[in-house]
């Protein structure tokens, strides 16, 4: 093979790798996912299966990452009574369809969803009125509550689902340039 | 001295230029943040939705291009099982070390350009080097192994990027100016002219002295090829824009509003119209003045080499917000001027050789310990940044990310780390507050040895697992 013909396919196959690369870069949808260690076993009684120690994976559309503000979605599974401000979730200036999704490592009975939204700690106003949680089983999407007009800063919505996967909670920014802020996601069952 | 030894001494000279810029990549720590979370950053958080996201990339003031073409990489390394922050930013800088053996390839080409221009060529033989050899690999020598260039070469800002288009651009503009080429080569260079403005748009100056130099060799048809493939690229940049921030060149107009009108430059601190020159001399207190005087003597060749570094460098010198990095462009163009006029000066000796054997011998022996003052003088000034990036701090954020137990990393700089990408976790990273050491998520702390930070960290049941350089990892028990 001659230098230029093979300067030629050496070049080609990398453009070619390079735009295999870019296809998939370009389909990424840049969901964070994290799937926290196991520190302890469920109980078996009604407990919060969202705690950060049983070995949750939570997943969220994005969140808001400055150096100094770092809202990242584990925030949600600490169990913190009293959290600081940075100690929430909050999703990306540009993300228009925030969601969050929690997964356990088995399944388990689902009664109740608990969301801790931002007015328990900051201002009422920044609280998220509208928002849809579903149950996540074997096959997809499960039962689910809508929510239109949420005024709690802490809200409990009944959401019963045998054998459940996890949850996940779709938001609907309170306008078109704010962000979705919760500080803490609850779901107990057994 | 035949094609075949002039082309081993290239090959030798390559070889060399790969051993420097891999030297760097084990020995040269980061030297500024930027490299990490501008470039890098983006493109690993809409890989895997961690990253630190900074004011530019919230408020639309950076092109996507670069980062997709990292991340473009980074995604096929994710493919092909390669997952870990460290290897994939350590391939990321190597890739870039690599393509910045073109400024080799550029040395070459532009010295040999402007020892032709300087000296008539002689009566070789068909196997005979090509006439101004001595001006290519000068210039090539230089742009191999000058200390700073090679430094630059691992590190994955967007200088880099745009340096290696436009030098490289410009020593093919003066090909088209010189010798007769076909389109081909003309549409390559306005597309590489192209990129290099789209990925900074800050060196637009180089672009204008490529202009007037087919203006000046009057190669109306390629400057017009030239101009209409440059406009391909960026249009590129605008559409990229369109797709990502919702609005052609978005990204541009909010810089330059940024920049120029809201002042948000000097911001970031202001140093006198000086600095630049002062930072020149400081990089080669010797040498700098052979630079200057060599490619100045060789003029009637060099000027647009030594045009566009004073083009490039007059632009940057007004801004009141200056780094070293923002030059960069300007030491490969002054040493392929310095180089080629040098090595001109040399073909000039060996072309006297039948009727001056020693002065020819001797000016050769100039040539060469010239161009080796430059390289020692450049060694010898080559340490420091500016920014004061402790080095020891990145592989302490590496190690916790290697650690299988870790659900989150305080840290006491979040500027001055690898980001998301070089940690290789989904975690959250937070700036040290004591108190988020009551937070059970996190699990290891990152702060300097014999620190309050340390102590305090300790008082709240940490304990010292691992200790790099002045820092410390401490873990919760």
């Amino acid at each position: 093979m001659t230098w230029p013909r093979f300067r030629l396919f050496v070049l080609i196959g990398l453009a070619g790798a390079w735009l295999c690369g870019f296809v998939l870069f370009a389909f990424a949808d840049g969901h964070i996912e994290v799937s926290l260690p196991r520190k302890r076993t469920p109980t078996g009684q009604v407990e919060n299966l969202a705690a950060w120690d049983l070995g949750p994976t939570v997943r969220a559309s994005s969140y808001f990452a400055d150096w100094s503000g770092h809202h990242h979605p584990v925030f949600l599974l600490d169990g913190r009574a009293h959290p600081g401000v940075l100690e929430k979730w909050a999703s990306s200036v540009h993300d228009r369809h925030p969601w969050v999704e929690l997964l356990w490592r088995e399944p388990h009975d689902l009664e109740r969803v608990v969301l801790r939204h931002a007015g328990s700690v900051e201002s009422q106003a920044l609280t998220v009125h509208r928002f849809m949680a579903f149950c996540l089983t074997q096959t997809g999407l499960g039962p689910s509550v809508q929510v239109e007009d949420n005024q709690d800063a802490v809200a409990t919505h009944a959401l019963v689902c045998a054998q459940a996967r996890g949850v996940r909670v779709e938001f609907e920014p309170n306008d078109a340039n704010d962000i979705v802020r919760v500080y803490e996601l609850e779901t107990w069952g057994r | 001295m035949s094609e075949r030894k002039v082309t081993l001494v290239l090959v030798a000279i390559f070889i060399l230029g790969a051993a420097a810029r891999l030297f760097a990549l084990a020995l040269d720590g980061p030297q500024h943040p930027d490299e990490f979370f501008q470039y890098l950053e983006p493109a690993w958080r809409h890989l895997t939705g961690a990253g630190v996201e900074t004011w530019e990339w919230r408020r639309g003031v950076r092109s996507w291009a670069l980062p997709g073409y990292n991340g473009s990489w980074m995604a096929l390394l994710f493919a092909l099982g390669v997952l870990d922050g460290v290897k994939v930013v350590t391939l990321m800088r190597l890739h870039w070390a690599l393509l910045s053996l073109a400024l080799v390839w550029a040395g070459w080409r532009g010295g040999l350009l402007l020892a032709r221009g300087l000296v008539p060529p002689g009566n070789e033989g068909s196997d005979a080097a090509p006439a101004g050899w001595q001006g290519g690999v000068g210039a090539a020598l230089l742009c191999a192994l000058f200390p700073l260039l090679a430094r630059f070469s691992v590190h994955t800002l967007s200088e880099l990027a745009a340096t290696l288009c436009l030098v490289v651009a410009l020593v093919m503009t003066g090909e088209l100016a010189t010798v007769p080429a076909g389109r081909g080569k003309a549409v390559w260079t306005g597309v590489l002219y192209g990129l290099g403005v789209g990925l900074r748009v800050q060196y637009a100056p180089l672009a204008l002295v490529g202009g007037l130099w087919l203006l000046t060799g009057r190669r109306f048809r390629q400057l017009g090829w030239v101009m209409a493939a440059s406009l391909a690229p960026v249009l590129m940049f605008g559409i990229v824009d369109r797709v990502t921030w919702h609005g052609f060149f978005a990204s541009y107009v909010r810089y330059v509003e940024f920049n120029l009108f809201e002042g948000g430059a000097a911001s970031f601190g202001t140093l006198p119209i000086t600095w630049y020159g002062s930072q020149f001399l400081h990089r080669l207190p010797y040498g700098f003045a052979v630079l200057a005087l060599a490619g100045l003597l060789g003029i009637r060749a060099s000027w647009p080499f030594l045009s566009a570094a004073l083009g490039v460098l007059v632009l940057h010198t007004v801004q009141p917000h200056k780094e070293e990095r923002f030059l960069m462009l300007f030491w490969p163009l002054a040493l392929i001027a310095a180089g080629g006029c040098i090595g001109a000066w040399a073909a000039r000796a060996s072309s006297e050789k039948a009727r001056w054997p020693r002065a020819a011998w001797l000016r050769s022996s100039v040539a060469g310990a010239l161009i080796l003052g430059i390289l020692l003088d450049g060694a010898l000034h080559c340490r420091g940044n500016d920014f004061d990036l402790p080095p020891a701090r990145y592989p302490a954020q590496a190690w916790v990310g290697h650690q299988p137990d870790v659900t989150g990393l305080l840290y006491d700089e979040p500027l001055y780390v690898g980001g998301y990408a070089w940690f290789g976790r989904t975690v959250p990273q937070v700036q040290f507050q004591a108190g988020l050491l009551a937070n059970p998520i996190f699990s290891h702390v990152l702060v300097g040895r014999d620190s309050d930070a340390a102590r305090t960290t300790e008082r709240a049941g940490f304990s010292v697992l691992y200790t790099s350089g002045d820092f410390v990892i401490l873990r919760r028990q």
